[in-house]
């Protein structure tokens, strides 16, 4: 590991004066589950580490009633893994969220990992996190996984040069529930769509978000739809701590047993979390039976082009798009396939 | 910054970007371990303010001013915490190294949570155990056995030093703080085939803190093998501690000495080395083809590597009756080509040494091993020394299958520190265990069998290549040992094998838990399987036509006599017990859906219980003046429980608690010579020469007894750990006291592993397998086991429940794997993934009734071989299920789904 120097700002303008126009020579410490590893492993260098924990309320979760409209959930980002997933009014209103968040590693990271470094962690291609590969990402010629080994890559790298997965669980649920980001700059706050948060980096001055280097993401906020159903499924090659093989999150409006204003959502396929209009259209303004959410599946997976070792992928979309759907669906049932 | 750990307040600064981790251990307090440094296994685990993380991924500077607790500050004046009790009750460890994340987690639990173990113990990863001991004492199952005079063997006695483990004060190879020591690490080589032209120090050297910097030139010119045998003929010499050529990526090129591990790793960053890339070869049959770049060339009969040229370093071919006639005897004859790929054993502590000299020019070796005495032998050869110059020793060592059979850091420890005049260590990081450890030789196999209409085998035929990596150690006892037990497990008169220990430009292979049978017995197992589709016979069935009998002779491929006996014969009752319960209707019911496909599959295996190389144990017993006695044997303790098996049987032969017998850790200056604890041979060969010590030391009291006494020896008895003459008792401080002849008292025994009994086993599973997503689910694992007598049941069984856990991980998710340029792509527990807590079912154990007329007390070692039939049952359960036979591991989704998915 590189030396560096800690600091531990009171506030957000503090943390935002430190951080570096450029990548490389700041980063800034939430959780420190992704970046305390990619430090030893020489993989990030920075020069100063800025830790986020001193700043107040910043992993506050408040949950604000509007009235007639369900409610709106401000996240702080320094918020907790743990912290999302055992709270009870989310569980209710979000357990695509909180269920996606309760997977995460096992209860150590959940105890560590923060929202905010859950949208901003860095990928886990392995020639990425590979100190000695130069690849795309550290500013190399070309890309690893393109040919050598994919298992775990992309099956819509729709053009990317870089074949990485999005490494973050809860980008495509926050999506699905039309979540927002605040994130603040020198220039000052601006709120983006989660839709827009997640980027496909193909160089060694981009990442997997679109902030610049200087930005810190705040909050999220999610507003509550009324009749809302959402789920997040995952598929993991075991039932263990590792990550999601394949993930859909859905999230749609039970209108008289019909479903509307569908968002399905995959996670871990693509280099950003992606959002697959095709596979929604199948459900919307249909009753979610097996059939429905089956076609959805097929739908979702139509337009996957893999690589060379994960052709397996393609099918588990289907499976997790119809699961994700069926639990949405059928709040509290247990489904067949659970063991 | 002000932190409290253990309810004591330090002031203390971390380095910046240090982690809790290493800070709280350079508090000293050691209890906190690492497995991996990276989140994936948990030993590190910790509380701040009562919530359990990852010391390893946590900012020291953080835990200002909070409340740490690490395993050591859970006791409260002296009495343990329930969950350090319950996993005493449970015996929930075997190494004990994942034990002080294990509890941590394990005591943060609430009652609900407890319900849902598979989900909350994600985070902690045990290789040894299984998780069923942890899972039962967890839910406050207590199997722990009292241990009584007279009783000892065949009672589930506690380990000795289980108090150690989980109060966390177990002092493993990394756990002291010595004055002045110096920090060791390796620059390794980023090319799988490359010659060094020049290596450029300067900059290495102008790091503040770096003392030395060792290359090839540094070294003694000495070929050696990393492998560890009594006979060191079996091995190719063909290693230098440090090369001037690299043969894998991975090999260590330089060491660098430091007074911190960061100035060493810094060090040897700037190290700038000059290479002249040679071609490099990853297949093994590609290696022996003519033009293939040759990794040994000009070590011949020097290094004992038979065709060079070839990459060849031995090759075994050999027949018994006549197998052409055989074939032609078949009316079905089946033939298939089956592979294992590279794994490692994943042992939870890194493989590591510390190293200082004393005046009296001796040097002290602490390390991780599990043959102190061959590391002591080695040395001594390397550098040109006497063996008396070297001690070795461990203290706790956490894990071994096999990777612990190896020298792999001791001689540069030892190097450095006589360069030095400084106390050295090197700690392998978990990256370097998956690229420079070594691993399980990866197999090429072609079975062919032939049987008549009635099932009975006419000839059978093996063809093994085996890649052996970038050096040859371990490589010919594989080769053979892959041609042995699995063909030997059928009786059949016409057996012919072929084997290739190939070299590539690959991470060496080595010993790993089943020593080169279980790649065979997959294929065979498989095979045997298939042949008897082809003939409408039942498995089972076919199995019972075939498999060896009591009265057989043990015999593969060889034409000449061997020294394999069956001392006793239980392969019968095993298959029945898995043949029962798997049609008892026992464990789960298949998930709902026509997406799911149910099978059942067996294997059996019968297993060598000791090496065909020279095997020597001996043995000490005295009676100490307080009456009590005192044990002394060489053989190694990594997680296996051989001492407490070994007290155990003592304990019996004198009709004394175990409690009653000490035992010193694994020390080569206190204990005698044995060849280490490797291939089933702590039981069958060193507690066989601990039962002779003791059985000389209980006639020599008896004697004592009746001199003293006057009364005739035949009237003599040891009982309740006292002794009877006639209808007076003594206890044994009267006997110690009154003996005449204290020399009588102490006594020494020697064995070697010859004759070689043969335990036997079965594993049964049903499984259900996903036809899209290709998921297996274990709905039922049972595995019976001749083991002959079983000195402890509770360590029997959990020795087998972690072999078969270790075999489901190999089975379905392990494989390293290498990229084109012979990079290992997934060295860390993420990618590699070994099985969690959810992964492993519980298995169906059961024990045959046998006693072994070689064992000592009738018992046939049982740690090694319960994972050789994993693997083959549950390919033979998938084929049952989907009717697709997988020829090669693991059977991870990503390489059954396109198979299945042509299932309808
Ligand atoms: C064993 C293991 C399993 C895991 N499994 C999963 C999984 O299944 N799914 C998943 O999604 N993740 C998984 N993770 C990743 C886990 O690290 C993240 O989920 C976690 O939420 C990261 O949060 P953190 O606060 O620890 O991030 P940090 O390590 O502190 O930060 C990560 C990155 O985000 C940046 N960052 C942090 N906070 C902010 C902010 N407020 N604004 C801008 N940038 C910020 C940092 O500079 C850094 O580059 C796993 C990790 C481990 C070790
Ligand atoms: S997928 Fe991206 S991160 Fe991985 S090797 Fe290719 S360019 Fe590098
Ligand atoms: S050492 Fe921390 S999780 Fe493995
Ligand atoms: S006891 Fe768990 S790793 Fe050894």
């Amino acid at each position: 590991m590189k030396e560096f120097t800690y600091y531990q700002p009171k506030s957000v303008d503090g943390a935002i004066g430190l951080l570096d126009a450029k990548w490389g020579k700041t980063e800034l410490l939430g959780g420190g589950t992704d970046l305390l590893d990619l430090t030893k492993e020489y993989v990030a260098q920075p020069d100063k580490v800025i830790s986020l924990t001193g700043i107040a309320n910043f992993a506050d979760i408040q949950v604000a009633p509007q009235t007639g409209k369900g409610s709106v959930v401000l996240i702080g980002a320094g918020a907790r893994l743990a912290a999302i997933a055992d709270h009870a009014h989310l569980q209710k209103i979000f357990p695509a969220l909180t269920t996606a968040a309760g997977m995460i590693g096992g209860p150590q990271i959940r105890n560590m990992g923060t929202l905010g470094g859950n949208l901003c962690q860095r990928n886990r291609c392995w020639y990425f996190r590979d100190e000695h590969v130069h690849c795309l990402l550290k500013g190399g010629q070309k890309c690893f996984a393109l040919d050598g080994e994919n298992q775990y890559h992309a099956i819509f790298t729709q053009g990317h040069k870089c074949v990485i997965v999005s490494p973050s669980t809860l980008g495509p649920v926050l999506i699905a529930l039309d979540a927002t980001a605040e994130v603040q700059g020198p220039k000052g706050k601006r709120t983006l769509e989660l839709a827009k948060f997640f980027f496909a980096p193909s160089g060694e001055n981009e990442r997997e978000h679109v902030l610049a280097p200087n930005e810190v993401v705040l909050s999220v906020k999610i507003p509550e739809k009324e009749g809302t159903r959402n789920a997040s499924y995952e598929v993991r090659q075991k039932q263990s701590y590792d990550w999601p093989l394949v993930q859909a999150a859905v999230a749609f409006k039970a209108d008289g047993g019909k479903a509307t204003g569908v968002k399905i959502v995959l996670g871990h396929v693509a280099p950003t979390p992606l959002v697959v209009e095709a596979a929604a259209k199948e459900v919307e303004g249909k009753e979610v039976t097996d059939a429905v959410a089956t076609a959805a599946g097929k739908a979702a997976a139509k337009d996957a082009k893999p690589l060379s070792q994960n052709g397996y992928k393609v099918k588990l979309v289907e499976v997790a798009v119809k699961r994700a759907l069926l639990t949405a669906a059928n709040p509290g049932k247990r489904q067949y396939w659970e063991v | 910054m002000n932190y409290r750990i253990n309810g004591k307040s330090f002031a203390a600064e971390p380095r910046p970007g240090q982690c809790l981790r290493t800070f709280i251990r350079d508090l000293g307090w050691f209890g906190v371990k690492k497995g991996c440094d990276a989140g994936d296994c948990g030993a590190c685990t910790v509380w701040l303010d009562g919530k359990p993380v990852h010391s390893c991924l946590f900012p020291a500077f953080r835990a200002d001013g909070r409340e740490v607790t690490t395993l050591q500050g859970l006791a409260v004046d002296g009495k343990l915490h329930p969950m350090q009790q319950a996993f005493l009750n449970a015996q929930a460890f075997q190494c004990g190294f994942c034990t002080a994340g294990m509890i941590m987690t394990a005591a943060s639990l609430s009652e609900d949570a407890k319900k849902n173990l598979p989900f909350h113990l994600k985070g902690n990863l045990c290789r040894c155990t299984g998780y069923h001991a942890i899972e039962d004492a967890i839910h406050g199952i207590a199997s722990v056995e009292e241990d009584r005079a007279g009783h000892a063997c065949g009672t589930s006695l506690a380990n000795p030093r289980g108090e150690p483990i989980v109060t966390g004060n177990a002092h493993y190879t990394m756990d002291v703080a010595i004055e002045g020591m110096l920090h060791l690490k390796v620059l390794r080589s980023p090319h799988a085939h490359a010659r060094i032209t020049a290596i450029r120090r300067d900059k290495a050297l102008a790091v503040p803190g770096v003392r030395a910097v060792f290359t090839w030139e540094d070294v003694p010119r000495r070929l050696f093998t990393t492998a560890a045998h009594d006979d060191y003929h079996v091995d190719p010499d063909d290693t230098y501690m440090l090369d001037n050529v690299a043969r894998f990526v991975g090999q260590r090129i330089a060491a660098v000495v430091a007074d911190t591990e960061a100035a060493a790793e810094e060090g040897c960053r700037l190290l700038e080395v000059d290479y002249e890339l040679l071609r490099a070869v990853f297949d093994a049959e590609e290696a022996m083809l003519p033009g293939a770049p040759q990794l040994h060339v000009g070590k011949d009969v020097d290094s004992r590597i038979q065709d060079p040229v070839r990459n060849i370093f031995l090759k075994i071919e050999a027949e018994t009756g006549d197998v052409a006639r055989g074939f032609s005897e078949a009316h079905a004859v089946y033939e298939g080509t089956f592979w294992m790929p590279r794994i490692q054993h994943a042992h939870m502590e890194t493989h590591g040494t510390i190293a200082w000299r004393t005046p009296d020019s001796r040097v002290h070796v602490r390390t991780s091993t599990q043959t102190p005495h061959i590391i002591k032998n080695k040395l001594a050869y390397l550098f040109g020394m006497f063996p008396h110059q070297f001690h070795v020793f461990s203290e706790f060592v956490g894990g071994g299958f096999g990777g612990k059979q190896e020298m792999l850091t001791e001689d540069l420890c030892v190097l450095a520190t006589m360069k030095t005049g400084r106390p050295v260590k090197w700690e392998f990081t978990r990256s370097e265990q998956f690229t420079a450890a070594t691993t399980r030789h990866p197999m090429k196999i072609t079975v062919k069998l032939g049987a008549r209409k009635d099932g009975t085998l006419t000839a059978m035929q093996m063809h093994t290549v085996s890649d052996t990596g970038a050096y040859g150690n371990h490589a010919g006892e594989i080769i053979a040992s892959s041609l042995g037990s699995s063909l030997a497990t059928y009786r059949c008169a016409s057996k012919k094998g072929t084997g290739y220990a190939v070299y590539t430009n690959t991470v060496p292979s080595g010993a790993f838990r089943g020593y080169g049978a279980t790649q065979p017995a997959f294929a065979v197992e498989c095979a045997i399987d298939e042949l008897a589709r082809k003939l409408g016979i039942d498995p089972f069935a076919m199995r019972r036509t075939n498999m060896i009998r009591a009265q057989d002779p043990v015999h593969s491929i060889w034409p000449f006599p061997n020294d394999g006996v069956i001392g006793s014969y239980g392969l019968d009752q095993c298959l029945d017990f898995v043949e029962q319960a798997l049609a008892s209707g026992r464990g789960e019911t298949k998930p709902e859906g026509d997406e799911w496909r149910e099978g059942r599959g067996v294997a059996i295996h019968a297993q060598d219980c000791a090496p065909p190389t020279e095997h020597r144990s001996e043995a000490h017993m005295s009676l100490l003046p307080d009456g009590t006695y005192h044990l002394s044997v060489g053989s190694a303790e990594f997680g296996n429980g051989i001492r407490n098996a070994q007290r155990q049987v003592a304990a019996s032969v004198l009709s004394a608690r175990a409690g009653s017998i000490a035992m010193d850790f694994v020390d080569t200056d206190k204990n005698p010579y044995d060849t280490g604890t490797f291939a089933s041979t702590g039981t069958s060969v060193a507690t066989l020469g601990v039962q002779k010590a003791a059985d000389a030391l209980r006639e020599n009291l008896l004697e004592v007894a009746s001199q003293v006494s006057s009364v005739p020896v035949a009237q003599c008895s040891l009982a309740a750990g006292r002794v009877r003459c006639g209808d007076r008792w003594l206890s044994l401080q009267q006997l110690y006291e009154a003996s005449p002849l204290r020399e009588k008292l102490h006594v020494s025994r020697k064995v070697y592993g010859s004759p070689r009994s043969t335990a036997f086993l079965a594993h049964g599973f049903r499984i259900a397998v996903h036809r899209v997503t290709g998921e297996i689910r274990i709905l039922q694992s049972v595995q019976g086991f001749d083991a002959g007598t079983i000195l402890n049941p509770m360590q029997s069984r959990g020795q087998l429940e972690g072999a078969i856990a270790q075999g489901i991980g190999v089975t379905l998710f392990e494989r390293m794997k290498f990229d084109a340029s012979g990079t290992v792509v997934n060295p860390t527990f993420r990618h590699y993934r070994i099985p969690a807590f959810a992964d492993i079912p519980r298995s169906e154990l059961f024990f045959a009734d046998t006693y072994d007329r070689y064992g000592p007390l009738g018992a046939k070692p049982l740690g090694e071989a319960p994972i050789i039939p994993v693997s083959p049952a549950m390919g033979n359960a998938i084929a049952d299920a989907t009717g697709i036979r997988f020829h090669s591991l693991p059977f991870s989704a990503d390489r059954i789904f396109s198979q299945l998915a042509e299932l309808q």
